[in-house]
């Protein structure tokens, strides 16, 4: 079944709050399931929304980290799809 | 005893009228909640689902109304309120037969512009048809509530849970409800059953909606 657009998005904050709040890339495009070009553009969406930050690690690589914005949209998009299943939209 | 007689303004009227208020507040908490859906996630499918439950409210608020000029001209046949009665429920009927043709597109999960335009066609007739026909019109919101219950069962089949669980026994409800309403010629019983079962419905799938939302 296609994914909506809230679906993906919780996917990745899911993703990321089951790995203490942080994740590098390629991981997180493997587990929440994401073409790269996706995962661009949704973790886009995240960082401007102050959902997610980009971070860098003492090597010098990226990660993605969940702030405490990110939590409270989590609970908002846990909740809609609690309806949305309930519903059987 | 109650005098269960349709329209008889001392006696049923008032429970119906009741029922009516609680209908009113239940389909108003889907409404909102669905409207908060839409603004957390910006998905029109919430947005029409709120607007669906809007229209629903809005024609019971007319239905209400038609009650109150029926009352007002209980005792003076052949008064002006009569018109604005049949006014006010001809309105409720294209109201709630809109409000659930919406939900039904909604879950039949259809793009195509033909079939949109068809199927507004067809519900325009149907309340057409329905302000002369009360069988017709519960008749035909018992299969449009069918249907929406099949749709419910189908996704509550893949993921099974509580919630998915009770509003498929309320939208199942809303439907039987129809259908006992097309009755009422045999017994205006029917007609009540279907009523109380109709606001236990409603009541059902907000009740779900609002625990999902306080938890």
């Amino acid at each position: 079944m296609r994914r909506t657009k809230s679906d993906i998005l919780y996917d990745i904050i899911d993703v990321l709050i089951k790995n203490n709040g942080k994740m590098k890339p390629t991981r997180l495009l493997y587990k929440a399931n994401l073409s790269y070009t996706q995962m661009q553009e949704y973790i886009k969406q995240l960082i401007e929304k102050n959902i997610v930050e980009e971070e860098e690690d003492k090597k010098g690589k990226k990660f993605y980290k969940i702030t405490e914005k990110g939590y409270v949209y989590f609970n908002e998009l846990k909740k809609v799809k609690d309806m949305k299943n309930a519903l059987g939209l | 005893m109650i005098n269960l007689n349709l329209y008889d303004p001392s006696n049923y009227l008032a429970l119906e009228l009741s029922l009516i208020f609680l209908k009113i507040v239940a389909v108003l908490i889907v409404s909102l909640f669905s409207y908060k859906a839409y603004n957390i996630t910006k998905e029109k499918k919430y947005l029409a689902l709120s607007t669906a439950f809007l229209t629903i409210m809005f024609s019971f608020i007319l239905k209400v109304s038609s009650y109150y000029f029926f009352l007002k001209n209980a005792l003076c046949l052949g008064c002006i309120g009569y018109e604005l009665f049949y006014l006010f429920y001809f309105l409720y009927i294209i109201f709630y037969i809109f409000g659930s043709g919406m939900l039904v597109l909604l879950y039949s999960e259809q793009e195509d512009n033909i079939t949109l335009i068809f199927l507004a066609t067809l519900l325009f007739l149907v309340s057409l048809m329905s302000i002369k026909n009360f069988i017709l019109f519960s008749g035909f919101e018992g299969i449009i509530f069918g249907f929406i219950t099949l749709k419910v069962i189908e996704k509550y089949n893949r993921n099974k849970n509580k919630n998915a669980m009770l509003t498929t026994i309320g939208f199942g409800l809303i439907a039987i409800a129809h259908f006992l309403k097309a009755n009422y010629i045999y017994s205006p019983y029917f007609y009540l059953a279907g009523e109380l079962l109709n606001i236990l419905g409603y009541i059902l799938i907000s009740i779900v909606v609002f625990r999902i939302f306080n938890k």
